[in-house]
């Protein structure tokens, strides 16, 4: 079974690789399924896995904090909302938060100049370490910051993470 | 930085009327006239135009809508609009496109060192000055028909996937909903197998301020 918070798009048909789009978190407890959160920027992927009851979930956050927007938004959208909801929709899986083991990918900074000051790609990473850190969960593995986007998997089988980068193989974390 | 007094309320995406749609398409034709105009001067070819769309689209359907797919390999060159009508400016292409668009530009002279991406130096700041010179005749343009006091930022290149570069914009529209207004004209070189996407999408105040001065307030 797989349940998504998705801000908009309808459930793509049933694929070994379900993606999670921008804002979005899903979970699964599909045999043989992958997550990807594809193209992740200024984005961070947290992907948290349940070995034990072989649930894994992963939200594509975009924002730091939900209390500065002017739309509240789907909860996988912000840091602070993103771990909460991500962690109800494993433990309706049969996930148990204590089991959880949780990586992050992400926060880079894309553009140097036109950017300004605002480096929301760092805030994302604070942002989401302080979120995971609330609800008493630690970061086992963490690819964040530079300036390169990255590509954030996860299969639910074995709870085996990847990261890519382009023109680089994917590794392990 | 505005020069101009309020015009009109911010405008939510999702809300837009079909007249106002079409008032947009509009503005994007008149910009996009002129920067075809521009480009077709720095390269010396002509070049063609797409009839601009005129999209509202969520902002997880974003990146595949414009590049296919978001691990999709594209540059990409970012501008902000600043002024009356706040928004961003992208022009996004294939990497091969960019890279022969850049090769074409030097005509030859030392492209300087090479990025990771096959780039040269040179050749990188002749596709964010591509980026620039498209950006501000498109704005001169919108100013020209709105009277809004409309101005780019400095280009800045990324290469690498496009949902990571376009994250970049859509995170901040994020801020204040859930959907984009993207206005999006599809630029060709006629003589030479090369093309890219030029994206405009206005902020919510910046689309307030344009449907307020084109008299398609909501």
């Amino acid at each position: 079974m797989t349940t998504r918070l998705a801000p908009s798009s309808p459930l793509g048909s049933p694929r070994a690789t379900i993606k999670v789009g921008l804002g979005q978190l899903v979970a699964s407890n599909e045999r043989g399924a992958g997550l990807a959160a594809l193209g992740l920027g200024s984005c961070i992927g947290i992907a948290a896995y349940d070995p034990e009851a072989r649930v894994a979930g992963m939200a594509h956050v975009m924002l730091p904090d939900s209390t500065l927007a002017s739309a509240p938004g789907p909860p996988g959208k912000y840091a602070d909302t993103a771990v909460p909801a991500l962690l109800e929709e494993m433990r309706r899986l049969g996930a148990s938060p204590g089991r959880l083991v949780v990586k992050i990918a992400g926060g880079a900074q894309m553009f140097a100049t036109a950017g300004g000051t605002l480096n929301i790609g760092a805030r994302n990473a604070v942002s989401v370490r302080a979120a995971l850190a609330a609800a008493g969960l630690r970061v086992r593995a963490a690819e964040t910051g530079g300036t390169s986007g990255r590509t954030l998997e996860l299969w639910v089988d074995d709870g085996r993470t990847t990261v890519r980068v382009v023109g680089r193989e994917s590794v392990e974390i | 930085m505005s020069t101009h007094e309020t015009d009109g309320p911010a405008v939510a995406p999702g809300a837009l009327a079909a007249l106002q749609l079409d008032a947009l398409r509009e503005i994007g034709n008149i910009g996009a006239g002129n920067a075809a105009t521009s480009l077709s001067q720095l390269v010396g070819h002509p070049v063609g135009m797409s009839v601009p769309s005129v999209r509202v689209l969520p902002l997880d359907q974003v990146p595949a809508a414009v590049a296919g797919s978001e691990d999709a390999l594209v540059a990409a060159i970012y501008l902000r609009v600043l002024g009356d009508a706040p928004g961003h400016i992208m022009f996004v292409l294939t990497l091969e496109d960019a890279r022969s668009i850049a090769a074409s530009l030097l005509g030859g002279m030392d492209p300087g060192t090479r990025d990771a991406f096959g780039l040269g130096e040179m050749e990188r700041s002749a596709l964010a000055e591509v980026g620039n010179i498209l950006t501000s005749a498109y704005l001169i343009a919108m100013t020209q028909f709105t009277g809004l006091s409309l101005e780019p930022s400095p280009p800045d290149l990324g290469v690498d996937m496009a949902g990571a570069l376009l994250g970049y914009v859509l995170s901040e529209v994020a801020l204040s909903g859930d959907v984009a207004l993207v206005i999006e004209t599809a630029f060709e070189e006629l003589d030479e197998p090369v093309s890219g996407d030029f994206l405009f999408i206005p902020t919510p105040a910046g689309l307030g301020a344009v449907l307020a001065r084109l008299g398609v307030p909501s």
